[in-house]
């Protein structure tokens, strides 16, 4: 049986480390990471895109990251990943609502064992997972008396430096042009 | 810069209007709006890189988060603390005057005496401006009795928790008019300056009054009489009472204090605001003009109550002349003394019978200095008070 401080330590490990993964996406896109001391509940960090010239000069996202190392995935496409009611419940809102700014849900696939994350092969070095995006604001609020929800992150959703400047900004195009400028 | 000095639960209680209004009047100007909020940004150059955000709601998920990555920026641009620009930003519809004392003890305490005497000091220097707003007179004694408004407002004037940093007073006074009336948002102030309300006028009557002791303690120093410089200050509304409450302010009369005024935003703010500075030997040139400023003046129109103590009268072809120990009906400070006035035939003789029957008197005039004693001229309206009115 696994002792269950060990697993604490082991879990917030992994946490870092898929939170690390999306900070290094949102370095590869140019975008700017910020952690504050007090987050908001629900949120891990911001993600910012700063662009002189342009109002707002900052384009800004809310992210929530989740780490797990042994997702389940369904036949079609989608990887189920299970939310703590509070999680939830600070994703589902709508901006102009419960929201200034969009806020998404990142999931990291990592694997089991820290040895695994990050291996040399070649030339270079290669991190062993993905990171998925999902888009809750707008889903229905849960049932009163309901503690978990399972939410369908689809295998598409994949989170590169490209959908993550796309997220940001909020328009696929304009991505396009920040990546190739 | 330290975002934790500030008190969470005020961040909730700020609403994206009083931020609007903070950052309006502080050269910010709206950029973007969506449905979330508002991007904001400065002409400043030295703000050229700053943009900032401002939540649609109060009640939007992570606002108090929101507020306080404001604030750090602000913080950092303005080199405030970012609790200061808080106070503010929950304060906008108020003019906040910061009385900063530099007493011997460490920063952030103050003796309790001295405290004491300070808070005195500074309720004086406000209810004189207030006394002279609402009589719309600038004289050297301000009148002891009191319109009405000036008891509503300093009923409204409320004294804000003390800041570290030596020792802050902090004084809010809401922009609202003595029935309650809310203002009008400052660009129709703006347009029409009369619409100002009595609170801001006293405020600004207070800046300008105590500006104008600054610069009569400077003529002091480049050798001026005392006299003549206060006395020339008194049309911009200096007063024997409002130099008594500067000096009193002092900490016990000799440590150095200043005062920095700001402006609620829902009205254009004075074009001159800056920190007022009393070193040691102003606040002794103030002690000595508030006395010289009494002892010339004419207190105009005050009532006397008290009992007469001597009565002299060589002829009854000529009016009596009559001592009354007692006070100034009215005087918060019920500062008793000897007053001499005269009175002529039936008054006379009330005076000798309430003497004999040591009854209460009360008689109305202008008190004035004739060497070391106080004459009431143009005395009027003796009466003996039953023993029921005493």
């Amino acid at each position: 049986m696994i002792d269950p401080v060990e697993q604490g330590h082991a879990n917030r490990k992994q946490g870092y480390y898929g939170e690390c993964v999306v900070r290094a996406i949102a370095a590869a896109a140019h975008l700017k990471v910020t952690k504050e001391e007090l987050e908001p509940d629900g949120v891990d960090f911001e993600v910012k895109q700063d662009q002189p010239g342009r109002y707002p000069r900052f384009k800004r996202i809310e992210l929530s990251v989740k780490t797990h190392s042994n997702l389940s995935r369904t036949r079609r496409g989608t990887l189920q990943v299970s939310m703590r009611r509070e999680a939830y419940e600070a994703l589902n809102g709508k901006v102009g609502e419960e929201l200034d700014i969009p806020r998404f849900l990142v999931v990291v696939d990592s694997p089991k064992h820290f040895s695994e994350y990050c291996c040399l092969e070649d030339n270079k070095v290669s991190f062993s997972n993905l990171a998925y995006w999902h888009d809750l604001m707008g889903e229905p609020d849960l049932p009163a008396n309901q503690g978990t929800v399972t939410v369908s992150v689809p295998e598409g959703n994949l989170l590169t430096p490209e959908t993550m400047v796309a997220l940001t900004c909020g328009d696929r195009e304009e991505a396009a042009r920040w990546m190739s400028a | 810069m330290d975002v934790r000095m500030i008190d969470e639960s005020q961040l909730s209680v700020s609403s994206p209007d009083d931020v609007a209004a903070y950052l309006q009047v502080h050269g910010w100007s709206e950029v973007y709006r969506d449905a979330g909020g508002t991007a904001w940004a400065a002409a400043a150059p030295a703000f050229e890189d700053a943009e900032l955000w401002v939540p649609r709601s109060s009640s939007m998920l992570g606002y108090r988060n929101r507020l306080a990555q404001l604030l750090g920026t602000l913080s950092e641009l303005e080199g405030r603390p970012p609790a200061q620009i808080l106070f503010e930003i929950t304060h906008a519809l108020q003019d906040i005057q910061r009385v900063r004392s530099e007493p011997l003890s460490e920063s952030g305490t103050i003796e309790l005496g001295e405290g004491t005497g300070a808070l005195a000091g500074i309720h004086k220097w406000v209810l004189s401006a207030a006394t002279a707003t609402a009589t719309g007179n600038n004289t050297a004694i301000l009148p002891s009795r009191r319109p009405v408004t000036v008891d509503s407002f300093m009923a409204q004037v409320k004294l804000a928790t003390p800041e570290p940093g030596s020792f802050v007073w902090k004084i809010a006074v809401p922009l609202v008019s003595i029935d309650g009336t809310q203002p009008l948002p400052f660009a129709d102030a703006e347009r029409r300056p009369e619409l100002a309300s009595f609170n801001r006028q006293v405020t600004r009557a207070l800046y300008d009054a105590t500006a104008a002791v600054l610069s009569a303690c400077r003529k002091v120093r480049e050798g001026a009489s005392v006299l003549d410089s206060f006395q020339a200050a008194v049309p911009e509304g200096v007063s024997a009472n409002l130099c008594e409450g500067l000096a009193e302010t002092s900490s016990g009369g000799r440590a150095p204090f200043e005062i920095g005024f700001s402006w609620a935003t829902n009205y254009p703010a004075p074009p001159r605001t800056e920190t007022l500075r009393f070193a040691g030997n102003d606040i002794e040139v103030v002690e000595t003009a508030a006395t010289e400023l009494r002892r010339v003046a004419r207190e105009p129109d005050v009532q006397l109550g008290g009992y007469i103590v001597r009565l002299k009268r060589e002829s009854e072809q000529r009016a009596g002349e009559v001592t009354i120990a007692g006070t100034v009906v009215g005087d918060a400070d019920e500062k008793f003394g000897h007053f001499w006035f005269e009175l002529t035939d039936d008054d006379y003789l009330a005076a000798v019978e309430s003497h004999r029957t040591h009854r209460m008197v009360t008689i109305r005039g202008d008190i004035v200095r004739r060497g070391n004693r106080r004459w009431l001229e143009l005395a009027h309206e003796f009466q003996v008070l039953d023993d029921s009115e005493a």
